[in-house]
């Protein structure tokens, strides 16, 4: 007989496929993992990624903690579970609310919800990439016991981020306060690393331990620490959700006048932006957006200082990498409120998006220009400033435009689709990457790199102007609803 | 041609999948009338309300409403009220905010009178300062109907409205509706509450399976001494 709780996962992960398909359809979410593999495949063709002049440490340093980063994302549970039994997720209904209906715990779901979303995304991603970059490794002879440690190592860290972000996001629904100093914590960790460089990476991120000295207490490490981290969190997330305590003095017209300079959005703008705030998503919004930056900053530091690669990362590399960055930001802005109630007023997409922008842009501006001028002044390229900020800004005008224009309202969901990631990859990557290469250049004594750079930032703000344009054409006939089409 | 009709629906047609949910569909709502579309649970009367209302767009056939095509679901919900089958008021905002939204994007002139009056008409005064989020059931129904309500429209679309409602409020809403059509607006109620459909609709279809079985005058479509219940069984069970 099939038991109850597998019956229930299997069902879970239908619901998952489901909901994938239903918005990016069946031929869209299919070819995910196809793209995925040719991507990694393609990589690790084109880079050598796993025998070229530089340490063998160096890509599987870089690969496990964009996997841990990655798991950290799809990690961030707790809040889901509240939003389910707040009944926050408009028409869209899952089986996460079950307890509602049921007499099945919370706890039981979220654990169930987990494992599920644990599964359900290293079959769709994770295993096509390790499969591709398995390619490029039989490439350089490595063998197939390498890719099969490769692929352990690579699925522990990502369950490991996963946990993580399981256990924070708990904590989150009970404390905002505790979440910050715990983020402040982990910051402060990551530091001992890079650029303290008082720990090894691998003392914090234990698969690369393995790597270092092949000694498995690093994956039993891990595994442990994985349980720990995300018993924790179904010990600490709230069972029941509290009783109502939601009275507000009335803000809405008050911060209409403080967004006036939006003309005649300042109506959603203030909306969205009592949701940003009463939702509680303006911390780790911004903790998403900076910590990030932080992380590159400190890895490329570890490859130019702790790993001696030779490469000069300038202010404008860093310029580049911030409208980049900025997708997880719209991406959080996304994923606050349903909206199903403006289905019924003369409200299109394309306006709230838009209104969705101009937050994006009051959030992101002022830390994205902090950012450059800081790297600026702690490298001393103090000349470097102005292109680096002239980049990065145009880059974050156009990422957001690509995002926006391709996906919407539906970010998270529709970056999962072949067709949109593919779109999504070519428009934003070309850019950077030649924005990368121009960066390298600028220190070569030609005025190559500041050419190389013109030409990027205003075929970017021309691109941009495109998009937007074309914002309300694209969007104008979808309704606000997830899954009625 | 611009159709009189407040609604023209013709020969609708929607298939979700292999699930035919609307066949062939056509009826027409008069300025000021009161129209039920009757039918049980699965016979297409939400999916007609949003194809109505251009949310959703039909396979075939067309909808025009107040002279706007369906295509232009932008127009016709600036003109219209709705209230859907499902109550979703947004999250994040009190009772007071959510209907002073609702007022600037209508462009609703006076409108913090008209705020006062309707949560004071659904006695929402207590909870004007609470999340739309920790209402009840009830109350947030009470939202979506003063959303809808607001801006005086020529027209409501209204799915089920009163399925929250304790019997004071239905009763409440009932007449505040006769009272609108009265005064030459005009209402489209979906429902399978045959008890109120009987006290305000002047013209009804009977859709089942998404099909229309029946239309027209509700006097004439029930026998005599025959109540709309009978009607309904009676045209609905037949097929």
């Amino acid at each position: 007989m099939v038991s109850y709780d597998w019956l229930l996962f299997t069902m879970m992960l239908k619901e998952e496929w489901r909901l994938h398909k239903s918005f990016i359809g069946g031929i869209g979410s299919g070819l995910f993992p196809s793209m995925i593999f040719l991507f990694s495949a393609g990589a690790a063709f084109t880079t050598q990624i796993f025998k070229t002049n530089i340490s063998q440490s160096t890509p599987i340093l870089i690969l496990h903690s964009l996997l841990f980063f990655y798991g950290f994302f799809v990690g961030g549970l707790g809040q889901v579970g509240e939003e389910a039994m707040r009944r926050r997720l408009g028409q869209l209904n899952v089986l996460l609310q079950l307890p509602r209906l049921l007499p099945v715990s919370l706890r039981k779901m979220m654990a169930m919800f987990f494992i599920k979303d644990a599964v359900y995304y290293i079959l769709y991603t994770l295993a096509p990439m390790v499969v591709g970059l398995g390619l490029g490794m039989y490439n350089t002879g490595l063998g197939i016991s390498y890719l099969a440690i490769f692929g352990l190592t690579s699925t522990l860290t990502f369950i490991l981020g996963m946990s993580l972000s399981f256990l924070l996001s708990s904590i989150y629904s009970k404390s905002l306060k505790l979440t910050i100093v715990l983020g402040a914590i982990l910051v402060a960790i990551m530091a001992l690393v890079s650029p303290l460089n008082i720990l090894k990476a691998s003392q914090l991120l234990l698969p690369l331990g393995f790597w270092e000295t092949g000694n498995i207490l690093f994956l039993i490490g891990t595994i442990a620490a994985s349980a720990v981290l995300f018993t924790a969190a179904l010990y600490t997330f709230q069972e029941k959700v509290t009783t109502p305590s939601g009275i507000y003095p009335p803000n809405y017209l008050q911060n209409m006048k403080a967004f006036s300079f939006s003309g005649s959005l300042s109506k959603l703008v203030s909306k969205e932006w009592l949701e940003i705030r009463r939702s509680g998503a303006l911390v780790p919004m911004l903790f998403g957006f900076i910590g990030p930056l932080i992380v590159i900053y400190g890895m490329t530091w570890v490859l130019q200082n702790g790993l001696g690669i030779p490469l000069k990362f300038n202010t404008i590399f860093y310029g580049g990498f911030i409208g980049f960055m900025g997708v997880m930001t719209y991406s959080w802005l996304t994923n606050l409120e349903p909206n199903d109630f403006l289905n019924f007023q003369p409200v299109g997409i394309h306006d709230v998006i838009t209104a969705k922008l101009v937050l994006y842009f009051v959030l992101v501006l002022p830390i994205t220009v902090t950012y450059v001028l800081l790297i600026g002044i702690v490298t001393n390229e103090l000349n470097l400033i102005i292109p680096a900020l002239t980049f990065s800004l145009l880059n974050t005008l156009y990422v957001a435009s690509v995002t926006t224009y391709l996906t919407g309202l539906w970010t998270n969901t529709m970056l999962f689709g072949a067709k949109t990631l593919s779109q999504f990859t070519g428009l934003t990557l070309l850019p950077l990457i030649s924005g990368v290469l121009a960066s390298f250049w600028v220190y070569d004594g030609t005025m190559k790199g500041y050419y190389t750079l013109a030409i990027i930032c205003t075929g970017m703000l021309l691109l941009s102007i495109i998009m937007l344009r074309k914002l309300e054409k694209k969007w104008r006939t979808r309704i606000f609803s997830f899954t009625v089409q | 041609m611009i159709s009189l009709s407040t609604i023209s629906v013709k020969n609708v047609s929607k298939n979700f999948g292999s699930v035919k949910a609307l066949q062939d569909v056509s009826f027409n709502v008069e300025p000021g009338d009161f129209y039920g579309i009757l039918g049980p649970n699965g016979a297409g009367k939400t999916t007609l309300i949003r194809i109505i209302t251009g949310q959703i767009k039909p396979d075939s056939g067309e909808s025009i409403t107040l002279g706007i095509d369906s295509e232009d679901s932008l127009k016709i919900r600036a003109k219209v009220g709705i209230v859907p089958e499902a109550e979703s008021p947004p999250t994040f905002l009190t009772v007071q905010e959510t209907l002073e939204l609702v007022c600037q994007i209508r462009g609703v002139q006076d409108f913090l009178k008209k705020v006062d009056w309707w949560t004071e008409f659904f006695e929402l005064g207590e909870s004007r300062n609470t999340l739309c989020r920790d209402l009840s059931k009830g109350q947030r129904q009470k939202v979506m109907l003063a959303s809808a309500l607001i801006h005086e429209p020529k027209l409501l679309l209204l799915d089920e409205p009163f399925i929250n409602l304790d019997p004071i409020y239905q009763r409440k809403i009932r007449e505040y509706l006769l009272e609108y059509v009265s005064n030459g607006g005009t209402t489209l109620l979906c429902t399978h509450i045959l008890e109120i459909a009987e006290k305000v609709c002047k013209n009804i279809a009977l859709i089942n399976k998404g099909r229309i079985v029946a239309q027209g005058p509700l006097n004439e479509l029930r026998k005599p001494e025959e109540t709309l219940e009978d009607t309904f069984m009676r045209l609905v069970t037949r097929m």
